[in-house]
């Protein structure tokens, strides 16, 4: 069955033009706009309007302030779905579910929840030391509690069997989480094999669905998830196929989605999405041809994202404040011109990485062909403009900008 | 700027860098090409050219001595060292003042970023300035050597500067007879005493000179490294702790001595003004003696500072490894006595480690221009 919508919100046509209005803001906007709803004390219709920026909310990854509820789902977090997509059999719980299901268990922990409140008061997620510890001690105590189906459930449209399945599957979930939150720790570095192995495993006595949450969970975080899932698949938790059907819901839900005002940021995410897909494609999981076929269709999505937003950062961030101030730059402006100098060569380098490699020698040679053509406007800086070319273009092509000038 | 040509690279390799003379060991450069770092240049065995002395950045025992012509091929220099080096390879005497000077210009230039422009020319004004009082230091002390006791009524530090000028002539007019010279001339002498000292520093000038800062962050580096690595049970962590303060502490020793000396030369003008009629040329490099001494601790003790407490680890392999070998010439200055093989025994000990400069390049330019910036 599918999630029905919750009473109190807005009418139709006011919310879809809030969750347009959330969806078209910028990226500052939308941090402050999270920053808000994250004070809410029931944010469930806030959690509707943050629907259709949730991809974009996933590469941003604005610090957010821990509560129970978040702290609590964090281990399934790869399974919280849109309420009108939710299904049982898919072994997810839909996101209309948490603020009940968030209620029951602090109703069943009692003094200990208040206790874990106090223990992460005023930190945020990006305070891993206390996500680790705080979290552990909640997920022991979630994992031991026997939560009563609250009053508030019945606004979810959601049904007691349903009730059962969510908790069902986030006891199991809970029961091995410290070991899950140990691999989640290290998601930068694959997560490596052992930890997954560790984490994915430790559910093999559990009912099926616990470690493919604990998989989707893991994917989401991880920055090899062809070696994860190959990983997860050598465990005997997880029967035959799961975790490439757990890879391929990855694979289907990831948007090569760049910011095109963040260079820094577009820069780390190029990488990132550039490591990911060289790792997917020399996993075993990519030798099915249709499978790869996918694989290689993201890589062509990310390469565009790259190239879009090298183009983008390049001519909003350099060529045209340049040109605009015909190169009086103080040393403020400058000092930012040369970081996002910096960061639009990293995007440049994983661009390559991607498969745009002649794309990128023509980008910087018409960058670098446009710093020189700056070099007699009033005000330019010769030495400024011959960093900005060494930073982009090299030294040697510097050193010929230098001595035309 | 992202490579470096290791096959090629590894023909320079050599065991063999014990200098014996300060020349032999080379002056640092503020270069900030990573591979680069606290790499020195000296003159080569032929005195036909210079040559670049670089520590493996793998570390372990071994150096890497590489004309500079073969350095472009081996990795790809910023566009400021190449002309930092343009301008060197002018030069005939390799200096650690000439170094400093041309750096100073071409940092003025911008090609190491703005910071450090601002930097080199604040660091020219400050050396001016410098110049200035240690002229002014010494005039004084030839005034109160000179002065009859009532004259002397007034102390000249606190007299007005018109009457401060008036009797200094007066006192270089007295001096100049005795020593056989005329008025003139002490003056150009004393411009020059300036020029040659005032890195060092007149007694009772209340600015502290730019040698004697170093030494003060050398003492200071020591203390916090010594601290640090007392809260460290990394047993290797402790031996780059003790490369870099073992060498640290025999190089403050040797710059105190050679201190002590040269502030017992300028406690006296008349006497430092004959020396200089006898022997200028000895005298002015008795002077450099701290420049000397001190050279290479700058980016040692920047790297220090600008490690994050996460990143200290990795930044004190960094200065074990870049710490300046002492040669023995020092005996023959100061009079020091050292176990000179001790530092090369330290070093023997330290098997090759990943190449700790093997990060982002460009963040790494970006981190030494602001050493550089620092530096200056």
């Amino acid at each position: 069955m599918t999630a029905a919508p919750a009473p109190g919100a807005a009418l139709p046509s006011e919310q879809r033009r809030l969750t347009h209005a959330v969806a078209a803001a910028s990226d500052a906007a939308l941090g402050r706009i999270v920053a808000v709803f994250d004070r809410m004390p029931d944010r469930r219709v806030a959690d509707r309007l943050l629907d259709a920026a949730r991809p974009r909310l996933r590469r941003l990854r604005p610090p957010r302030p821990i509560g129970l509820g978040r702290l609590l789902f964090l281990p399934l977090d790869g399974v919280i779905v849109d309420p009108g997509a939710w299904k049982r059999a898919d072994g997810s719980i839909p996101r209309s579910a948490l603020a009940p299901l968030t209620e029951a268990m602090r109703a069943a922990i009692g003094d200990e929840a208040t206790a874990i409140e106090a223990a992460f008061a005023g930190a945020t997620f990006a305070d891993l030391g206390v996500v680790g510890t705080a979290g552990g001690r909640l997920w022991r105590a979630a994992a031991a509690a026997t939560p009563g189906m609250p009053a508030r459930w019945a606004e979810t449209g959601l049904s007691a069997a349903d009730f059962s399945h969510c908790t069902a599957l986030a006891a199991g979930v809970w029961r091995h989480a410290a070991s899950l939150w140990a691999a989640l720790a290290a998601a930068r570095e694959g997560p490596p094999e052992s930890l997954v192995r560790e984490a994915i495993g430790a559910a093999a006595g559990e009912a099926p669905m616990v470690a493919e949450a604990m998989l989707a969970t893991l994917l989401l975080k991880a920055s090899q998830p062809g070696s994860v899932a190959a990983a997860a698949a050598a465990t005997r938790s997880l029967p035959a196929g799961v975790a490439d059907r757990v890879l391929d819901r990855w694979i289907d839900h990831c948007r090569p989605d760049l910011p095109d005002n963040d260079p820094e940021g577009a820069a780390h995410q190029a990488e990132e999405f550039a490591k990911a897909l060289d790792d997917l494609e020399a996993a075993p999981a990519a030798r099915r041809p249709e499978r790869r076929q996918r694989i290689l269709a993201l890589r062509r999505q990310a390469d565009e994202a790259c190239r879009a937003a090298f183009a983008a950062t390049a001519a909003t961030m350099l060529a045209e404040p340049l040109a605009q101030r015909g190169g009086a730059i103080d040393d403020a402006g400058m000092g930012a011109m040369e970081g996002a100098a910096r960061s639009l060569k990293r995007l440049e380098q994983a661009g390559r990485r991607l498969g745009g490699g002649t794309a990128y020698d023509g980008a910087v040679r018409r960058l670098a062909d446009g710093f020189a053509g700056l070099r007699a406007a009033p005000g330019s800086n010769l030495a400024d403009l011959a960093r900005l070319t060494e930073i982009l273009a090299g030294p040697e092509a510097a050193l010929r900008l230098l001595d035309c000038g | 700027m992202t490579e470096i040509r290791t096959d090629l690279l590894e023909r320079f390799g050599t065991q063999a860098y014990q200098p014996a003379t300060f020349l032999d060991r080379g002056v640092t450069v503020p270069f900030t090409t990573p591979f680069l770092l606290g790499a020195r240049i000296r003159p080569t065995d032929t005195r036909a050219g210079l040559e670049v002395v670089i520590t493996n950045p793998s570390g372990g025992r071994g150096f890497y001595i590489v004309p500079w012509p073969a350095l472009t091929e081996v990795c790809s220099p910023t566009l400021h060292d190449r002309r930092l080096w343009q301008r060197l390879s002018d030069q005939t005497g390799i200096t650690p003042a000439l170094v400093r000077e041309t750096a100073h210009a071409v940092a003025a230039e911008g090609l190491a970023g703005r910071d450090a422009a601002g930097a080199a020319s604040q660091a020219r004004g400050e050396e001016a300035a410098g110049r200035m009082r240690a002229n002014f230091m010494l005039l004084l002390d030839l005034i109160r050597r000179s002065e009859t006791p009532e004259e002397a009524a007034t102390a000249p530090q606190a007299d007005s500067p018109a009457n401060v000028e008036r009797r200094a002539r007066r006192a270089v007019g007295r001096i100049a007879p005795r020593i056989g010279v005329t008025p003139e001339i002490i003056a150009a002498w004393l411009e020059s005493l300036a020029g040659a000292f005032c890195g060092v520093g007149v007694p009772g000038d209340p600015v502290q000179s730019r040698t004697r800062r170093m030494a003060r962050d050398l003492v200071a580096l020591v203390e916090q490294v010594d601290l640090w690595v007392a809260q460290s049970p990394d047993p290797h962590e402790q031996h780059a702790a003790t490369m870099v303060t073992e060498a640290a502490r025999l190089t403050m020793r040797c710059a105190e001595v050679a201190f002590r000396d040269l502030d017992s030369l300028l406690s006296d003008t008349p006497t430092l003004l004959r020396a200089w009629r006898e022997d200028s040329t000895g005298i002015g490099r008795r002077a450099t003696r701290p420049d000397w001494l001190l050279d290479g601790w700058q980016v040692i003790v920047e790297l220090w500072r600008d490690a994050a407490p996460e990143m200290r680890h990795g930044a004190l392999w960094e200065m074990a490894f870049l710490a300046p070998v002492m040669p023995r010439e020092v005996e023959e200055w100061l009079g020091v006595e050292e176990d000179w093989d001790r530092p090369t025994r330290l070093r023997r000990l330290v098997r090759a480690k990943e190449d700790w400069r093997s990060g982002r390049m460009l963040d790494l330019v970006a981190r030494n221009e602001r050493l550089r910036a620092r530096i200056a």
